[in-house]
């Protein structure tokens, strides 16, 4: 009896702790942030939309956000094929938020929201090039200290106001911002496009030998183009698409599917890689870390331009494999002779020098900068093995 | 009443060292040496495994002399029963705080990655209550109850370990010594690992259950198969941690590993957040170290006052001292501070007290003591 009383009680306990009191949480009753804008604001908006403090004046030289977030509203997204009926306007809602940094502005923005700003389903987050070139610690801190923010979503910057790339109407997607980050997933996974979400950009942040790199997407009409990849050295320089793809050959990223054409003495054919695979040596010569970058390529003719051009000779293929490891050799080089000359070393050779040479590393690099100056003198060798493997159907 | 007599199997003992030993503290370990030896860490980590699976071997050993005997009652014997009360009093006391100190750590991670809104104290209580639960009459439960929870660690872990594998780079893991090597951060840092609470629980569960085992022969084969498999998942852990996030990002996490599972995905839409999933891992695992470093104090209780075994669910009455010392830290930083702290007294006495039985053992029953009998 006595045992039965005490596991009355306790039960009674559990059913009432268990239950979830305090993080019960209904779905309907969130505010489901997809995706975020990050611009500047101007003193005034802040001012006016203060929340979280009494004047604007506590901060020095520091800029302001506007923040832009797209709600999904419940119940309007389905799963599946549209219907019809839904439109972006009805199963998105975007509200505006002003801060003197990120949490300010998203606390401005449930001043204007019922519900509980939920982070959980953010999907890509884009910033405008003032951000980027001003305003970054903010964004890395707020999101880095977050626990509800995936790490896989996507930072993006945008052409000119971040904010415009959340009202584009896309027709494949019901959220332009879901449309923004399948965009990105799916041009990684057909290999177009490095793998960069949001935990690889803070990785660069941190480290010493490497330097951030973002998304590049730029308006397009109604839609969205991605414009290559886009990096911040007291100027924010730009990586075009058809070097994206030897970004993605020297940082070996994996699956291929980078599309290039290559020239030949009697026309040209378009050739996709469907294979990447990448080597690093680092070797300390005459006090400077060189560094051998051996990359070998697989790939399928995809097209010729002329007829001309005998793709069943081995002999052609030989002379395609040939231009094309040149063409590539040569591009590869430009792409990082460019970025020597910005002191940005976006496909991290520093983290690679530090890997293999600790010791020159501990002697000489004490912080991001001495390694960008560093960077700019290195040697870089960069070689490519190319193999044609297939020539579709058709034999000539 | 025959129920009460079955004995320990050597699978169940295995899974109980494995479940103890994989705690809530690896989603941490990751970060205690970053700072200071950086991709170093993950030497240190193997070297700090390797010296506990030494001492694993000699209270294996020690557990195999006496295996008739509980742990206890053979102290008893060996070192006379008022400094023996003595000892066991001390060695309740540092499994108490110890357990108060992972629950404490688990709670606060619970705050931070799930009940973001529910008081502290209501997550230990519960926490609590659930231990206390599952000690019942009969000692095989705590076997089965390990054997119950296993896949559910060891699943999770390995599907951690198989996500992330293929993102790491090589390079963040690279070079073996750390940047900055030194003796003194390495034995610094080591220390530190070596004295957390948690290994320090795993250790220890094995001087209690060999007693209870059906083949207590085997109990040292099983001993190693456990911690090199518990070795293995946590070394695998910590350097896919290092190889995809890399030690600079590491360094400012205050729980890495989190950090890490909340980048694993599986590209199916309903998949795609995974980062709950492994909350749950986090929660058993943290649920089996608890449940162990408490049965740990509370059986050796038992064994000093002589209470009966069939009376094991006295354990109710350590509820509100854990609860307690659970409160007592401010927040996580204050708590990692003094679970060092802590960590490194009461690791001397973890080892000293069955090192200096096994020496005792082996004067008066072993070698030394045959030969002088001749």
């Amino acid at each position: 009896m006595k045992q039965f009383i005490t596991c009355c009680i306790l039960y009674l306990f559990l059913l009432i702790t268990l239950s979830g009191c305090w993080d019960q949480h209904e779905i309907e009753k969130r505010a489901t942030i997809i995706g975020l804008a990050v611009d500047i604001a101007t003193p005034e908006e802040v001012e006016k939309e203060q929340v979280t403090a009494s004047n604007t004046n506590t901060t020095n030289d520091k800029v302001f956000v506007k923040l832009t977030g797209q709600l999904a509203v419940p119940g309007k997204i389905q799963l599946g094929p549209k219907s019809g009926e839904s439109s972006p306007d009805e199963a998105v809602w975007t509200v505006e938020g002003y801060g003197q940094n990120i949490g300010d502005a998203i606390q401005s923005m449930q001043q204007k929201l019922a519900h509980d700003v939920f982070l959980g389903h953010l999907q890509v987050i884009i910033i405008s090039p003032d951000v980027f070139k001003e305003g970054m610690n903010d964004i890395n801190d707020y999101f880095k200290r977050r626990t509800d923010i995936r790490r896989s979503i996507w930072m993006a910057l945008a052409t000119d106001k971040a904010a415009d790339l959340l009202h584009i109407s896309p027709k494949l997607e019901l959220v332009p911002a879901m449309y923004l980050a399948t965009s990105l997933d799916q041009a990684t996974e057909m290999g177009k496009f490095p793998d960069l979400p949001i935990d690889q950009y803070w990785f660069a942040n941190v480290a010493k030998g490497k330097h951030e790199i973002l998304p590049y997407l730029e308006q397009n009409g109604d839609n969205i183009r991605i414009a290559g990849l886009a990096y911040q050295n007291d100027d924010i320089h730009f990586v075009d698409p058809f070097h994206v793809i030897f970004y993605n050959g020297i940082t070996g990223e994996k699956p291929g599917g980078a599309s290039a054409i290559i020239k030949l003495t009697n026309g040209n054919v378009l050739m996709e890689s469907n294979y990447r695979r990448v080597k690093y040596e680092v070797k300390l010569k005459n006090g400077m870390p060189t560094i051998n970058v051996t990359i070998g390529i697989e790939g399928v003719i995809e097209e010729k331009s002329s007829k001309a051009i005998n793709l069943h000779l081995a002999k052609t293929i030989q002379s395609i494999e040939q231009s094309a490891k040149k063409m590539a050799e040569e591009e590869s080089l430009n792409l990082i002779e460019d970025t020597q000359k910005n002191q940005s070393d976006i496909f991290g050779f520093g983290e690679i020098v530090r890997a293999h040479l600790p010791k020159y590393w501990n002697e000489h690099v004490k912080k991001e900068a001495d390694w960008e100056r560093i960077y700019k003198k290195i040697p870089i060798h960069v070689t490519y093995k190319v193999k044609v493997t297939g020539i579709g159907t058709q034999l000539h | 009443m025959q129920k009460q007599d079955i004995k320990i199997t050597t699978l169940q003992q295995a899974t109980v060292l494995i479940n103890s030993t994989i705690g809530i503290s690896v989603l941490s370990l990751p970060r205690l040496g970053a700072k200071e030896i950086g991709t170093g860490t993950m030497l240190l980590t193997l070297i700090v495994l390797i010296i506990l699976f030494l001492f694993v071997i000699l209270f294996a050993i020690l557990g195999r002399r006496h295996a008739n005997q509980t742990l206890i009652e053979y102290g008893n014997t060996l070192l006379g029963k008022p400094i023996n009360f003595i000892f066991g009093i001390l060695l309740v006391l540092q499994f108490l705080v110890l357990t108060a100190l992972i629950l404490r750590e688990f709670a606060e991670l619970m705050a931070v990655a799930l009940l973001r809104e529910t008081p502290l104290y209501v997550i230990m209580l519960i926490m609590l209550i659930t231990v206390m639960l599952s000690i019942k009459k009969e000692f095989i439960v705590f076997g089965y109850t390990h054997m119950y929870y296993f896949p559910y660690i060891l699943v999770p872990g390995i599907l951690l370990i198989m996500l992330l594998f293929p993102k790491i780079h090589y390079y963040n893991l690279l070079p073996v010594l750390g940047n900055h090597f030194s003796i003194t951060n390495m034995t610094d840092v080591g220390t530190n690992m070596l004295t957390l609470p948690f290994f320090q629980i795993g250790l220890f569960t094995i001087l209690i259950v060999i007693p209870r085992m059906k083949k207590p022969k085997k109990a040292l084969k099983s001993s190693i198969l456990a911690w090199v498999t518990a070795s293995f998942i946590i070394m695998s852990i910590i350097v896919i941690t290092f190889g995809y996030l890399g030690s600079d990002i590491i360094k400012d996490e205050v729980w890495p590993v989190l950090t890490l599972s909340k980048s694993a995905t599986i590209p199916l839409p309903p998949l795609q957040r995974l980062d709950v999933i492994f909350v749950v891992f986090w929660i058993i695992t943290g649920y089996t170290t608890i449940f162990t470093g408490y049965f740990i104090a509370n059986e050796l209780c038992c064994m000093l006052v002589n209470i009966d075994e069939k009376k094991r669910h006295v354990a109710i009455l350590f509820v509100p001292v854990v609860f307690t010392i659970a409160l007592i830290p401010k927040n996580h930083l204050i708590l990692y501070e003094w679970m060092f702290l802590i960590g490194k007294y009461s690791f001397i006495f973890t080892a000293s007290y069955p090192i200096l039985l096994l020496i005792i053992s082996l004067f008066k029953y072993g070698w030394y003591a045959r030969r002088h009998e001749q």
